[in-house]
């Protein structure tokens, strides 16, 4: 056991497992920290001081200093044996949070503050029957006003230094260019609530004071009480605390301020931030389904995602609009999506070996860059589309009777390339959604593969059957 | 009506609406450095009811938010929900905004304070970015000179002397939308 003298001595200079501790219920938001958590802060520093010291008088020292029952006996601690933590007494918390650059001294709540004044009401109302108290009653009466002022003086210069301070190394911190800016932001939540919960209660309570049950009222009424007793010293020195109360207003104002701008421009900043990180990643997983599988409608034009936005509805295209041809490019690749699966497959010139490779994307990129030139000869394509809306018109009966021999691409592609003198394998793809809207039941043969040849190329499809009610039997 | 229809103006607005671009309330004063309204808001804003009119007689909508016109093609609006041109414009912001901030690590000022602003520099390599590469390819879109380019072609991005982006009015206003939708 050492006595308290050398005991505070041995924990000043032995600091850390104190300061980790206050850092650790920072951390947790707690005013109690467990005695294993605190014991094993201790051991820590013990090991490292036995790692670079054989010192065995100092080792001893901070065994002994850092005991429990020694800082329960000095009063430096409360411990609750109930719940077996512990937490430091308010002074011995303060002035470690005050020597150290890793914790930060917390600012004052407004809750003190209020508890300040009803402190002072109470004061005041026992002030009127000052008179009639004994001599005894008297001396204690003044002693716990005078304390009470010395308490409220310096909680009020402990704010303003602690927020002052605080709010100027932020600043520092966030006006320095060589700082990362996502540090910056990460900085910018601790000044926000810094601002929230310090910050600005501290200021409306300031801005409070000059009201009928304010501050400077109390103050007044405290003054007046002095010198109704003649206690012109006393009558100064809170007078004086006065004047200086402006002053805290003053600075208090500056730094709230300062710490609302970057509040306002840092508060947008993390607005934007959050918000577009959450819209970041739902237009991410749009983008991943769209590439799901779906090869050829891979685009956000076939997401809702632009369904969610306000603005800009249709605007005018810089393009010529897509309405204003025949084919809709977008509106056609939709509706080859939905043939039942059905993929149109090119392949190279046909060998001997008569070698079939199943399309790949390259290849509908190429029927893609095809579209693309289709859609560039509006004109042509619109001479196109109507032939072949006659042609499925003349053929029309043929089409739609019910067959289950001959499959409907096949028909198409017979129909339309010997009627067609600039016929492209790509018209069958058109001509068959076309027909496709209009029958009500087809067999797919998804297990087969049959196989159209134009132009020395080989094409593989699933055969599709036209088994339509109205169909003619 | 207001004041008498400005020729010149109505062409030039004419002019812009059907390229599809927006015609903001400021724009960007070379010689000052500074953001300046625009003659086509104002003469749009002071015969609203006559331009209006000129757009409807043409099959377009003439859309006013506070900060932005634009025209709308009501045929479009009719015949398909397809919205490329929105859509575009959309995702490339998303792309754009969330690269400077999230991936540059800067600060949502440097989009819309005209003495920063970015380069498509700042956006060198988006079309590498694992993170990227999918949007870019569902949005139709190549790389990030590309999309600066296209923003600023439609208004939503203003270029200062420094040859640096900023957000427009209405560049401003779709990111707003952005956030209601997200936050």
């Amino acid at each position: 056991m050492l006595n308290k003298t050398k005991t505070l001595e041995v924990l000043i200079q032995n600091k850390k497992p104190i300061i980790k501790a206050i850092s650790y219920m920072d951390s947790i938001n707690s005013n109690y920290i467990e005695k294993v958590q605190f014991e094993s802060f201790v051991k820590e520093t013990l090991d490292i001081t036995k790692s670079i010291s054989n010192k065995k008088q100092l080792i001893e020292n901070i065994k002994s200093a850092y005991n429990i029952k020694n800082l329960i006996s000095h009063r430096l601690i409360n411990f609750d044996e109930g719940s077996d933590k512990l937490n430091f007494i308010k002074y011995l918390e303060d002035m470690f949070r005050d020597i150290s650059e890793d914790i930060k001294p917390k600012p004052i709540t407004k809750r003190s503050f209020i508890d300040h004044i009803h402190n002072l009401e109470h004061l005041i109302k026992d002030s009127y029957y000052y008179e009639s108290y004994s001599k005894s009653e008297k001396e204690l009466f003044l002693e716990d006003l005078k304390n009470k002022l010395n308490v409220i003086q310096q909680d009020f210069d402990k704010n303003r230094n602690i927020i002052t301070k605080e709010a100027d190394n932020l600043s520092k911190f966030l006006e320095d260019d060589v700082n990362d800016n996502n540090a910056k932001r990460e900085m910018m939540l601790k000044i926000i609530e810094l601002s929230d919960k310090y910050i600005e209660p501290f200021f409306n309570f300031l801005r409070e004071r000059n009201n009928e049950d304010g501050f400077i009222n109390k103050m007044k009424k405290i003054i007046l009480f002095f010198e109704d007793i003649e206690n012109t010293k006393e009558a100064l020195e809170v007078q004086r605390f006065l004047i200086n109360f402006k002053s805290y207003h003053k600075d208090i104002q500056s730094v709230y301020e300062k710490i609302n701008d970057y509040r306002r421009k840092r508060n947008e900043d993390l607005s934007i931030y959050n918000a577009f990180e959450r819209a970041f990643n739902d237009l991410s997983t749009i983008s991943n389904n769209l590439q799901d599988g779906k090869l050829l409608n891979n685009y956000l034009e076939s997401s809702d995602f632009h369904k969610k936005f306000n603005h800009l509805d249709f605007i005018k295209a810089k393009e010529f609009s897509k309405s204003d041809i025949q084919v809709d490019y977008e509106d056609f690749t939709n509706r080859v999506r939905k043939i039942e699966d059905f993929i149109l497959l090119e392949n190279e010139e046909v060998k001997s070996e008569d070698k079939i490779e199943n399309l790949n994307k390259e290849q509908l990129e190429e029927i893609k860059k095809v579209d693309d030139l289709f859609l560039e000869k509006s004109n042509i394509n619109k001479e196109n589309t109507k032939l072949i809306s006659k042609i499925l018109l003349i053929n029309q009966k043929s089409l739609m009777k019910k067959d289950k021999e001959i499959d409907l691409i096949y028909k198409v592609h017979k129909i339309l390339s010997s009627n067609m003198e600039n016929y492209k394998i790509f018209f069958t793809i058109y001509a068959y959604n076309s027909i496709r809207k209009k029958i009500n039941k087809v067999e797919v043969g998804y297990n087969k593969r049959k196989y159209i040849e134009f132009n020395n190329k080989k094409y593989s499809y699933r055969p599709v059957y036209n088994l339509g009610e109205d169909a003619n039997e | 009506m207001n004041k008498q229809i400005d020729f010149k103006k109505s062409q030039l607005i004419f002019n812009q609406f059907t390229k599809g671009e927006i015609i903001n309330e400021y724009v960007y004063d070379d010689k000052n450095n500074s953001l300046l309204r625009n003659d086509l808001f104002t003469e749009i804003s002071e015969n609203i009811e006559i331009y209006k009119m000129q757009y409807e007689m043409c099959g377009f909508q003439l859309v006013h938010n506070p900060t932005f016109f634009y025209v709308k093609d009501k045929n479009s609006s009719k015949t398909s929900d397809k919205q490329s041109k929105k859509i575009k414009i959309y995702s490339s912001l998303l792309i754009i905004v969330r690269y400077i901030l999230s991936d540059k690590g800067k600060l949502f000022d440097v989009l819309k304070n005209l003495h920063y602003g970015i380069t498509a520099e700042d956006l060198k390599d988006i079309e590498n970015n694992s993170n990227y590469v999918h949007i870019l390819k569902a949005s139709n879109l190549k790389n990030g000179e590309e999309i600066l380019n296209y923003l600023y072609s439609k208004n939503i991005f203003l270029k200062t002397n420094k040859d640096k982006y900023i957000l427009s009015d209405s560049g401003k206003e779709i990111v707003n939308d952005i956030m209601e939708q997200y936050s």
